[in-house]
Order: C-alpha cells, then structure tokens, then sequence
C-alpha cells in the first residue's frame, strides 16, 4: 500500500492506493502552524480505521506547500548572495520588462533579499575560461564580508559557472568551512545551465528555502520512522518524487510541489481509461489551473514564477487564472458581468458557507442552480445556505439593474450569468496552455477535478469542441492520488552549448557519462532516459528531445520531428545547436491499474439514481436523476441531465452528454 | 442596448480568444527571434466595417495601429477571402519592417470581418542589414515599400528578392499567414455557434461597451488646454533639437491631442506617419483606463488624435520614417504625459524616453563568421507617480522587450560585458523619486562598427508636481561622450559604456517640508 498525502489550505487529504488498485480517501484540516501535524494525523487516522490492523505501508508520499508558502510569503532564510564584482545588481535588473504595460508605477516583486546583502567577488569566467583570477586573499576577504553579514544561508552565482564552476567551487567550500550552521547552495550545483539572471534568481531561492525546508523533512522522515514509515517521498514540481535528504538539499525544486501532484493524479486517471492526450483543469477555491498531458506525459518545462521569483527548474505546466468556487461575481463600470479576480476564499468564504460573506461567488450560484445540494454538509461541515447565496445574488441583481442594463430576470438567470462567465474564463485558459503547444483541444479529452471542476466539464468541452469528459476517481483529492503513484525521480543537467555538425557523438557520449554516474548512484536500479535540450541557432528557447544515439545526426532529427511536432515547422537546413544535456532516472513508476471495489459498497440502484432534483442548465430548467459519484456500479449509463454527487466534487452531466461509469471508478463523459 | 451583462462578457472572453490564439499561432510558428523572444509582433480582428473587435498587443507601439491597414486595404475592394500584404508608412503602415497581413474573412462569400496579424520583421532590405538605418533621407533607402497588395506566389518573389534574409522572411511570413487563418477559422466558428447576427450585433456592444468605460474613466478628468513641448534630440542628418508640441483637451469622455506647433518632418528618419502618433497617445490614455476594459475600436472612439500635414508626427510621403517608431513614438508619450502632468492629471513624471538602441556589426575576423550584427535596446528608469517611487532598470513607454544575457552575449559575439548595473542616483529626487537608469559597459574583443540611436542625452526625463529630473543618459567611447546618434569604428581593446537617463521625481522631497 502506498500512501499520497497532499497538504492543502483548507484541508490535508490523504489518498491510500492498494496493490489491488483500490483507493481509499480520507481529509483532515490542516495544521497551517506544522503542517506535518495534519500530515500524520491523517495517516495515523488512516491506519487505525483500517480493518484488520494497520498494513505495512510501502511508501509515504508528500506534497508540500512549505515551499510555495515561504515565497509567497517571503518567510524564508536571512540569506547573503555572493557573486561577479560588477554584477551585483542582477537580480533588480531582471530581465529589463516592466512588471505591467500600462500600470507604470507598478514594481515587480523584490528579489529575496537586500542589496547590502550582495558581496561581489574580484574574478570572472569568460566562456573560455578564466579572465581575472580569484586570489586566495580575495576568497579570505569574501568569507569575511559574508561573515560579517551574520546569514542563515549563502547563494553563490557567479558568471559563466555553469560552464567554468571552479571559482564557484572554492568560495563554497571556503564558506562551508568557515560558516559551520549555514547552507551554501552555488549555482553549479543548483542549476549548471546558461542564463546569469535565472541561474542567479533560482540559486538564490534555493539558499532562501533551504533551512526551512530542510528541517521540516527532517522532522516529517522522524515523524515517519516512529511509526515504522521507512519511505517517506517528497513530490517535486515536476512531478518526480526525492526522498527527504535528497530534498533537503533541493528546496527550490519543491515550489510547485502541490500543482505536480494534481498533473499526475490526472495522468494516472486517464491512462485508466485509456486516454493519454488531456487537458486538465483543477478547479479549487480561489483559481483554476490548467495543464497538458501528451502521449502519456505531463509537460514539465523551465522558466516558472513563485511569488515573483523565477525558478527555472523543471516544472509541471500551469496556467493559472482567477475562476475558482469563491471567486466573487461584480459588475465593471461598462455593465459587463465579471468573476473574480477578487475570491472570498474560506473566509469569509461563499455568501451561502453564513461565516459572514455577502458577496456572490461562483459556488453560490452553482447553489442556485440545483447544482449543489444544500442538504449534503461540504467537507468541513459548512451546510451551505440557499437563502444567504439567493440574497447575494439578488443585490447583484439591483446594482445591474441601477447601472440601467439588460435586467436579468431572476436569481437564476444571474446565476446561470456567472457560470457562463466563470466558464468562458477557464476556456480561454485551456485555450492558451494547448495552442501555445501547437496542440488542437478538439483532439483531446478533458479531465476536471477539484470539488468544482467536474461541475463545469461538459459546458467547458462544449465551448472547445471536445467530445471527451473524464472525471477521476475522487476529484476533490485527485492530488493526493497523484502523490500516492508518483514515481521517484533524479535529474542531472549539465551545459554543453555547441553546434550539432560541430560535435561528436564521443563527446556528446562523454558529457552525458558523468551525469548518467550521478543519477544511479542517486537511484539505484531506478530507469535513465537521456534528453538533450536543443534549438535552432538563434532561437531563444529549447526543445527538450529523447536521445537514444549519440550520432549527432540522429539527434538532428529526433529534434526537427519534436520541433515539427510541436510548432508546426522545422527547417531542414537550419543549424541546430545542443544547449543542455540532462539525465532523468526514474523508479517505481509501475502502478497498480485503478480498481474500484467489485462491491459497491452503498448498493446498487439499477433503475436510476438517487432521486432527482430540478436544476437550471444554460437557463433551462430540467429534472436531473442523482446519482452517487463514488459509488457508480462499473458499466452503468447515465443520460444527461444528470447530477453525480460524490463526497468532496460533484459532477455535473449536462443534456445531451452520456455518462459511462468506469471499472476505475473515473466517470467517461461523451457527447452523444 | 442588446447583450446583457454576460453576453457582454462572454463574448469579450471569446472574441479575445480569437486574437490571443493568433497571437500564440505566430509566435510559436514564427522563424526570427525579433518575433519569438522579443515579441514584436500584434494580432487583431475586425469587424465588416473596419472597426477593431480585439487585439492581442505584445508590445505598446502597436496598439491600435491596425485599423489604418484595414482601412488601406477595404480602400482597394478587397474580395471575400483575399489576402493583403502591406508596409508602405503612408498607406496603412508604420515602417518598413512592420510587415502587415490582412486577411478578408468570407462567410457565404461577404466578408465577415478582418484577420489582421502584423510583425517586425529583421530585414526589408534598403541600404543597411537591418532595415533600420540612422541619418536616412529618404523612404526608399529604409527598405522595399510594399503598399496593400494582394499576397500571391509573385509578390512574394518580388519581396523575397529584394531582402537579405529571404528563407527566414519566408519561414515568418507562413507563420503569419497561418495565424491570419487561425483568426478566420475562430471567428467563423464563433459565428457557427452563434449565428452572424447574433455575432455582429455582440462585436457592436463590445465596442460601445469599451467606449462607455474609456469615456466613463475620462469624465473624472475635464481639463482644457493642457500643453507641453518637448524635443528629439536631432534626427541622425543634423544634431538639432526637433520640437513636438501638444494641446490636449480631455472633455465630456473625449481625449483630444492636437500637436499644432510641431516642428515639420525631418530631414533625417525620425518621422511618424499619424498611425505611429495615434498609438503613442492611445498607451497615454490606455494607461488612465481600469487594466480590464477590452481593448477594441471603441476606445478609439473617445480618443482624437490631429496634427498638421506634414509635420514630424504626420509625415507625408515620402519623409523617412524606420526611427520614428522607436524613438520619436517615445517622445510623443513623454509629451502628451507632460502636458497631462500640467493639468495636474494623476500621471507619472517621464520617463527615460528612450529604447537605447544599440547595434554592433563586423565582417568575418576571428572566427564569427562573415558577417554578423547584433541588436539590442535597454532599459531606465521610470518616472516616480503619486502613488509611488518610479520602478529602476526597466522600458518604459512603447517598448518593453526583455534584455539578452550576458552569457549569451559573450558565447555568440566577439563582445565582453564588463559590468552592468543600476546607475545609483539617476533617479530624479521627490518626495517618491523616480526610477534609476542602467549602466551597460561593452568591451569589442574584434574590429567593429557601433550605432548608437539613442536620446534624453542632453534633455532630461522631467520631474512632476515638484520632483526633481532624472539624469540624463550618456554614452562614453573609452571614456569619451558620444552624441546621442552616431556611429563609430570599434578597435579590439574600445570600451563602449552607455549609461541609460534616470526617471523624474515626483512631489517635493518631504525633508524640505519638515524644516519649515
């Protein structure tokens, strides 16, 4: 049995995966002050209810917001940044844009610390190798400067030390012997790749994270031993899952830990039912994310943003916009209908939560729909409120009435507004994650998940063209799903900046030997794939393609295939160029197919579902049958317009729409 | 009245889309990087009518600048499913490079509206690789000039033959050209889901929807007679001040720039067609807008822009004008917010007011091949408002492309960058001071050319409401001042330090008051 844990803001789900492919679920609140203490009282509670006595668990899978938090937060490490004299404003430079078109006194957010906590070093690598020397008085003088600044961890990012790391070298183990409590993380070893203000911005997050970090895994690996635990995991943003130690010395790669797990959880739920090019949208209370997962594989790309700072780590795709169920629903100046960005969040949360919230939101209107149930408590025992969500929605009406617009007849054809508009938003970003990657939505299948996101599935793939909803098993703890199969993960990258007719396949063999060492020394018997980063010269961006040979010529063409695939085009005579080459091994990726328990454990209804109930579907209104979403007899057919009510998601079958339940417990969703 | 508050909206939504996707298409499918990374590109639809329903601007100078090519090319009877090319400044264009597709969209064979997708290209041939040359006369030495005309297998030849770099202009051109269709196709699926009236009439909306808000947001300003005069500092033939001058009129919702009193063309390529001048006065008025009003021909609509034939901002044929869109569009910012700041309208003080361009050049020495340039534009200050201090390092005004690395800088080129840094001070003094300018210190490791088009070397970015000014910019060669746009001979060894202005301060600085 495995065990996925995925802390969240409101709650800490834990999702068990069985060697059989059955799932059990389970949601504790969680602990913002220790998050570990939610962690383990969910696998405590876990363990205790299962029948039979606690089974050994095989591994303990997290994924963790401590990182996300402290940028976001800015509550990291007091660190010092030591670098190229000359260049110490690098990270104030950025990339020279400005942080808005049209809001000039807007600022980016700062880096992630003060200017007096820079030191510059007197040496500098050219790309050939040494310009000025680094001194052994001027390493004394830095260690020094650095001492004196009295930091908690120290970032070294120096010029072209992803090609010539010496310098870099030194003045770490200098510092490492002088400072004996600080963490010193240098850019050669965090991020040995071309790019002075990202290498520089991720070194420096790694510093700024890394004591935090480090100590709670340590205290979560304890926490895990004492109860016999032996494989605790965290999940990286890129989908890959460390053992503790590992992510100790790697907490910038936990930035989007949480969102990861969510990408892979999606992955596994469609690969169930045989569906490996999917769009995929979380919907939670305060934002939407959507991502890609092609041919089987989640997109993991570079360049992200935490809290303003970028990491240019491997991470899962995501495109973020502000629709989730506590968005708040408001009229501009114009008289347009808008949703969010404003969310009321669990508190005050939702006009119809009663914790004091006025304002609609779009889960308030799912209420009046029908679409929820006022009668079935919400997870944390909120009993939502139809009247507070009808009132709320009635003094929108007043205010679009006033500004002398179309008057909306009644609360439901307001409602029936803000789904509509919160649909059109999450649309347009699915829209953009899959045309920015030359992929057509309409060959796709959707899979929405969070406790909204099946609600809006068939209205979403209808505004897509897409004929195919998958909703997962368990969609409000989909994430944690994720963690629970996730496999371990290594990944080493080196520089090789060359042009492919001027390279070896020896030397391409010989760079990427060292880093092949590394990973399986890193994770034994774990499985290595080799990727090269390559683009045509003159482009400021990088294809990442499978190499199988080294033959130059074959990676030339695996390239232009990936290129092609991906843009649309690739010039046969264009140079290429190699960037990057990077070695990714991968273990214990083999998971159990998804089963649900050949009992139904609430009975079978044969002849319909669980009553029915009016609800209002683009402004019709209809009586939907009920049925109960986690436990859908395998095979049954469900003809739109339906309600699928599960315990933390609802989904939502719209006319028109055939609802297939799925032998893994995920629901097929197709257009008839 | 006919959509309501979600039609409104939904369709703001989808219409968005539709040029958001034309966007991705071209950026994603385009060969340069000018295209790729640096994003200098714009994609719009209009309606039947010529009027602008959306557009996806990645940069500001395009802003609203496409509705003269639609014009341009409904002026020639464009049919129902016709392709247009054009570039020609004085027939619906802004300069040379700026090459524009116009897509007719058929449905039932009318025309159903515009796909319009509009792209800098690297080179369009004319005197100097690049096709931005400074000092420049005349039009026809910036380039071929390409007026609207139909986009066939022949006309492409004609270009193809007449530029440097003909695959890649071909490989971009395609990736416009499939962008323009994306547009089609996703307004004709809108129309499939909808219905052409329903279309049509959400389009209109949209547009007096983006007008009610512009103009909404301009009634809270009526102030007449606001004016303010500023100068390019020469135009690349002669180093004389060239003077804009504006009378703005904000009132009853409706912006009105009037630039009588501006000096006339110039003899060098510092000209503007007045779609140029339009767009810099649009981001003027965009910037006193809520960030989500829909951008679409209904904001232009409050918007009236006039200048005198002839003059540095209405150039007439067959003035030069490839600079006009870099630097001169920059001053005619700096001067309507100037004008603006006279009538003690909520904007910030100027900015650097320049793009800082930078081009260095050589022929085959040292292993770079046979010949090579390399372009880039940096950063300054920004003026401090009176909400806050002014950001540093940063573009400002009608640009905002990201810089390049110095590691890519040194791999690829025979340069050294010796420092660069904030230029601590630059900033003018206020009670919120303004943004510090950048200091970018090269070093030619080969014999080169360098051209500097740059300004704000000797007129200061000014200061508001009692801030001080920002520095000025300079550019030093070995130690010694370079005049703002010039062009020199580089040995192994010369260092070329430019040092970009500083943003003006905003309000007295508060100490003053204390001691009184």
């Amino acid at each position: 049995m495995r065990l996925g844990v995925d802390v969240g803001g409101t709650f800490t789900d834990l999702v068990a995966l069985h060697d059989d492919g059955r799932i059990d679920v389970r949601k504790v609140a969680t602990t913002p002050e220790d998050p570990a203490v939610g962690l383990f009282r969910a696998v405590d509670g876990y363990r205790s209810s299962v029948v039979g006595g606690p089974v050994p668990v095989e591994a303990l899978i997290h994924g963790t917001t401590i990182a996300t938090n402290a940028l976001l937060e800015r509550r990291g490490a007091r660190i010092a940044l030591v670098t190229t004299a000359g260049f110490e404003d690098l990270l104030w430079l950025r990339r020279q844009d400005r942080a808005d078109l049209y809001d000039l006194s807007r600022h980016h957010p700062p880096p992630l610390l003060t200017r007096d906590h820079v030191v510059g070093v007197h040496e500098r690598m050219g790309p050939d190798g040494v310009l000025v020397e680094l001194t052994d008085a001027e390493v004394k003088r830095v260690v020094a400067a650095v001492q004196t600044l009295r930091p908690d961890a120290v970032a070294i990012a120096c010029l072209f030390a992803f090609r010539h790391p010496e310098h870099e070298r030194r003045l770490a183990a200098a510092l490492r012997a002088a400072l004996l409590d600080v963490q010193v993380a240098a850019s050669c070893e965090v991020l040995p790749v071309f790019r002075e203000y990202e290498r520089t911005s991720t070194t420096t997050a790694e510093a700024y994270l890394r004591p935090k970090v480090s100590a709670y895994v340590a205290r979560a690996e304890a926490a895990a031993r004492q109860r016999g635990i032996e494989s605790l995991r965290i999940m990286t943003s890129s989908g890959g899952t460390m053992p503790p130690q590992a992510a100790a010395i790697h907490a910038a790669a936990l930035a989007l830990s949480g969102p990861a797990g969510g990408v892979v959880g999606a992955r596994l739920a469609g690969e169930a039912v045989g569906l490996t090019d999917l769009l995929t949208l979380d919907m939670g209370g305060t934002s939407a994310d959507a991502s890609l997962i092609l041919g089987g594989g989640a997109l993991a790309e570079g360049a992200g943003v935490v809290g303003g700072v970028p990491l240019a780590l491997p991470a899962v795709l995501i495109e973020t916009v502000s629709a989730g169920g506590g968005s708040i629903a408001w009229i501009d100046t114009g008289g347009a209908l808008k949703v969010g960005p404003r969310s009321a969040g669990a508190v005050p949360g939702p006009a119809s939560y009663g914790r004091g919230g006025t304002e609609p939101t779009v889960t308030d209107a799912c209420l009046v729909l029908g679409w929820l149930d006022p009668g079935q408590p919400l997870a944390d025992d909120v009993r939502l409120d139809l009247e507070a969500a009808r009132r709320s929605l009635a003094a929108l009406g007043m205010t679009i009435a006033a500004l002398g617009m179309t008057r909306l007849r009644n609360e439901r054809a307001i409602a029936t507004g803000i789904v509509a508009v919160a649909t059109a938003v999450m649309a347009r970003a699915l829209k953009r994650v899959s045309v920015a990657r030359g992929v057509d939505p309409r060959r796709m299948a959707l899979l929405p998940f969070g406790g909204a996101g099946p609600l809006f599935g068939c209205a979403l793939a209808e505004a897509l063209g897409m004929r195919v909803v998958v909703v997962p098993p368990h969609p409000g703890a989909l994430s944690a799903l994720g963690l629970a199969a996730a496999a371990e993960r290594v990944e080493a990258v080196a520089s090789l900046h060359r042009q492919l007719e001027a390279v070896t396949a020896a030397e391409i063999e010989a760079g990427f030997a060292p880093l092949v060492e590394r990973v399986r020394s890193e994770l034994p018997g774990g499985l290595v794939r080799q990727q090269a980063d390559c683009r045509f010269v003159g482009q400021g961006y990088e294809v990442p393609v499978a190499v199988l040979s080294a033959e130059p010529a074959i990676v030339a063409q695996v390239f232009r295939a990936a290129h092609r695939t991906r843009f649309g085009f690739a010039s046969d005579e264009a140079p290429i160029e190699l960037v990057n080459l990077r070695v990714v091994a991968e273990r214990g990726g083999g998971t159990p197919v998804l089963r649900r328990p050949a009992a139904p454990s609430t009975g079978q209804r044969p002849g319909g579902g669980g009553g029915r109930r009016e609800v209002v579907v683009r402004g019709e209104t209809v009586v939907a049958e009920v049925w109960p979403l986690d436990d859908l007899p395998p095979g049954v057919t469900i003809a739109g317009p339906a309600i699928l009510a599960g315990g933390d998601a609802t989904a939502l079958v719209e006319p028109g729409w055939l609802a297939t339940a799925h032998v893994s417990g995920a629901v097929v969703i197709e257009r008839r | 009245m006919t959509l309501d508050a979600v039609g409104l909206e939904v369709m703001a939504h989808a219409f968005a889309s539709i040029a958001e996707e034309m966007g991705l298409v071209l950026i994603h499918a385009a060969l340069s990087p000018n295209i790729r990374e640096r994003r200098d590109c714009s994609a719009a639809l209009f309606d039947a009518e010529g009027q602008m329903i959306a557009q996806a601007a990645h940069i500001p100078v395009h802003l609203g600048a496409m509705a003269e090519a639609v014009a341009a090319v409904r002026a020639e009877g464009a049919a129902p499913g016709d392709v247009f090319l054009l570039n020609d400044p004085y027939t619906g264009g802004t300069h040379l490079p700026d090459l524009t597709l116009v897509g007719t969209i058929a449905l039932d064979r009318q025309v159903a509206g515009y796909s319009v997708v509009r792209a800098h290209h690297s080179d369009v041939g004319g005197m100097q690789p690049g096709s931005m040359p400074a000092g420049v006369r005349e039009l026809f030495a910036e380039g071929l000039v390409v007026p609207p005309v139909r986009w066939t297998a022949e006309v492409e030849r004609l270009l193809l033959a007449n530029v440097r770099t003909p695959a890649m202009r071909r490989g971009d051109l395609a990736a416009q050209r499939a962008a323009v269709e994306r547009g089609a196709e996703g307004l004709r699926a809108l129309i499939g889901r909808h219905g052409w009236p329903q279309v049509q009439r959400a389009a209109r909306d949209l547009m007096d929807h983006a007008e009610r808000r512009t103009r909404a947001a301009l009634q809270r300003f009526r102030v007449a007679g606001m004016s303010a005069t500023d100068w390019m500092e020469g135009d690349g033939v002669t180093d004389a001040d060239v003077a804009i001058a504006v009378r703005v009129d904000i009132q009853d919702g409706t912006f009105h720039a009037d630039f009588t009193g501006t000096a006339p063309a110039a003899a060098g390529n510092i000209n503007c067609p007045l779609a140029v001048t339009r767009s810099a006065v649009l981001f003027v008025v965009r910037t006193l807008l809520e960030p989500d009003v829909p951008m679409n021909g209904g904001v232009q609509r409050a918007v009236r822009v006039t200048a005198p034939e002839g003059c540095l901002v209405n150039a007439r044929w067959p003035a030069a004008v490839a600079a006009g869109n870099v630097e001169t569009s920059q001053r005619i910012t700096d001067t309507v917010f100037l004008a603006l700041a006279s009538g003690g309208l909520p904007v910030p003080a100027q900015g650097q007011g320049t793009m800082n361009n930078v081009t260095f050049g050589g022929v085959g020495s040292g292993g770079w091949g046979a010949g090579w340039t390399y372009y880039e534009t940096l950063g300054g200050g920004q003026g401090a408002g009176p909400t806050g201090p002014g950001p540093s390092g940063v573009h400002v005004g009608m640009s905002n492309t990201r810089n390049t690395p110095i590691e890519v800088v040194e791999m690829e080129l025979p340069l050294r960058v010796r420092r660069y840094a904030l230029r601590e001070g630059s900033g003018g003094a206020g009670k919120w001071a303004g943004g510090d300018g950048v200091i970018r210190e090269y070093e030619a490791l080969a014999a080169m050319e360098a051209a500097l088009l740059t300004e704000r070397r000797r007129h200061a970015p000014r200061g508001a409401a009692g801030g001080s000014d920002g520095s000025p910019g300079r550019n030093l060669l070995d130690g010694e001042p370079l005049v703002a746009k010039t062009s020199r001979a580089l040995e192994p060894g010369d260092v070329l330090r430019i040092e970009t202005p500083g943003g003006g301060g905003w309000g007295e600085p508060e100490s003053k008051g204390d001691r009184s």
